[in-house]
């Protein structure tokens, strides 16, 4: 048995024995079992990536040709300073129909694409299936 | 405080005492049900494992096993399950007094590959709650195709092409291609011929060379991509299907192949590029109309004959209006030439716009 000294420092070493063990729980059990939450990243598969303010220069030159895939209020708080590509969310819009000889004309141009911060544009895919030599821009921070 | 944490870890101290007692309780009065010496019930399989050997994949095969009660009260087979959906048990009857018998019908899909399941067969032997049988098979593939469809790759227009796909039984069994059937495909001359390799007597072969010949004749798409019917009399290949793909080339190409985006400029100014368009089988030809079907500011301005007609250089020139937005413009050109066939070019061209 313990003295009635000795049982304040034997609960205060359990009880930080316990904080310790569930910190390291909530640390390890998320990636053990994969049942956690977390926050959007933006998709991104692209292999190139090019700073955002050669990509700029590129772009004035006539040299490559951005693409804006972030929400509308990004774009509008933060505009591409010389114009960018803009393409409609759905996938079966008609407006896809008037960028076509655009994107086809691009074939062999780099296209940089400046990405939503979180979450996916639906139309990255199709960007995608279209063959073009495509760059993700990394954005200031 | 320290007198509410003392309370506490008495509690706890007493539940992990009657958690221990209960399961002490629990355990010893099983025991003593056991060793009563009661009836009981004991289920025995004759030969608990079999092997299929090989048989080709997607065929149903069956087995049929024997399940006695040795024991000495009645045996009740309570659940019956297998460890894959690809086996499907079956059983007689699920209550067998003592010394009787009953069968458990194993259904298996066979898979490709090396395979094996398990039939778990659940019931009141206290000895052996879980009986299992094992099943194991060895898939192999109905037909194997070498390689796995028709490739032709980038063809030009009158140039005659072949491609083998080779077939073979799985089982190794000689069959007899009874048809082979192609959908009509437009502007593209195609002859098959299937021959069999080393064939018996009565021409069958357990391997099949199909052989594809084509010849595009006309321009009306750019890409082909078709599938070949098979019937034979094999059992187990009665229909097959041998997918095949070619791309083909169009008859006037571009030299140097030029960025159809001309890059930038600024409104009231031009851009100008010279392209250069040639025959793909150096025959002559003549441009007889261009014509831009998006957007006017895009104009061939020059069109000069090369080569005694075999190439051309167009000089295409990009107009930008003085008022003209911020923006991107583009536009497909068509292009007629007077070309037997495919005289008919429609490439994309872009300019960026920069009002600043």
């Amino acid at each position: 048995m313990s003295s009635p000294a000795e049982t304040p420092r034997t609960l205060g070493l359990g009880a930080l024995l316990t904080v310790a063990g569930l910190t390291a729980l909530s640390l390890v059990m998320p990636s053990a079992t994969g049942l956690h939450a977390e926050l959007s990243k933006p998709i991104n598969l692209l292999t190139q990536t090019i700073n955002y303010s050669l990509a700029m220069e590129n772009s004035r030159g006539g040299l490559a040709v951005i693409v804006d895939l972030r929400p509308t209020d990004d774009r509008n708080k933060n505009p591409v300073p010389d114009g960018a590509v803009i393409v409609p969310e759905q996938s079966d819009s008609p407006e896809w129909e008037q960028l076509t000889p655009l994107l086809e004309s691009l074939e062999g141009t780099p296209v940089y694409i400046i990405f939503p911060a979180s979450g996916e544009h639906p139309a990255y895919s199709k960007l995608r299936s279209l063959g073009l030599d495509l760059w993700s821009v990394e954005m200031p921070r | 405080m320290a007198e509410s944490d003392a309370i506490w870890k008495w509690v706890l101290l007493a539940l992990v005492i009657t958690g221990a007692i209960t399961w002490l309780v629990l355990q010893s009065a099983s025991i003593k049900k056991l060793a009563a010496g009661d009836p009981r019930p004991r289920i025995f399989i004759d030969r608990d494992t079999h092997d299929f050997g090989t048989v080709m994949s997607g065929e149903k095969v069956t087995h049929r096993f024997k399940i006695h009660n040795v024991g000495d009260a009645p045996l009740i087979l309570r659940k019956i399950s297998a460890s894959c959906s690809c086996t499907v048990p079956k059983v007689e009857r699920t209550r067998l007094p003592p010394d009787a018998a009953s069968t458990v019908e194993a259904e298996l899909t066979v898979r490709t590959g090396r395979r094996s399941s398990r039939i778990y067969i659940d019931s009141n032997d206290p000895d052996q709650p879980r009986a299992i049988i094992q099943l194991a098979s060895e898939g192999i593939k109905t037909v194997r195709m070498e390689p796995s469809g028709f490739d032709f790759g980038e063809m030009r227009l009158g140039q005659t092409a072949s491609s083998t796909v080779r077939l073979t039984a799985g089982d190794g069994e000689p069959f007899r291609i009874l048809t082979t059937k192609l959908p009509e495909l437009k502007g593209i001359e195609v002859t098959i011929v299937a021959r069999p390799l080393e064939p018996d007597a009565d021409g069958r072969s357990a391997r099949w060379d199909l052989a594809l010949t084509a010849t595009p004749r006309d321009h009306l798409q750019s890409e082909f991509s078709f599938t070949l019917d098979v019937s034979t009399d094999h059992p187990a290949i009665r229909k097959h299907k041998v997918e095949g793909y070619c791309t083909l080339r169009h008859p006037l190409q571009w030299i140097d192949e030029p960025r159809h985006f001309l890059g930038v400029a600024r409104p009231g100014k031009n851009v100008q590029t010279e392209l250069i368009l040639a025959s793909d089988n150096n025959a002559t030809f003549k441009i007889l109309e261009t014509l831009p079907l998006h957007d006017d500011a895009f104009k061939i301005i020059k069109i000069e004959a090369l080569d005694e007609g075999r190439r051309h250089r167009l000089t295409l020139r990009a107009e930008v209006p003085s008022g003209a937005p911020q923006g991107f413009r583009a536009t497909r050109l068509r292009i007629r030439t007077d070309l037997p066939v495919a005289n008919i070019l429609e490439p994309s061209f872009s300019i960026h716009v920069l009002a600043r």
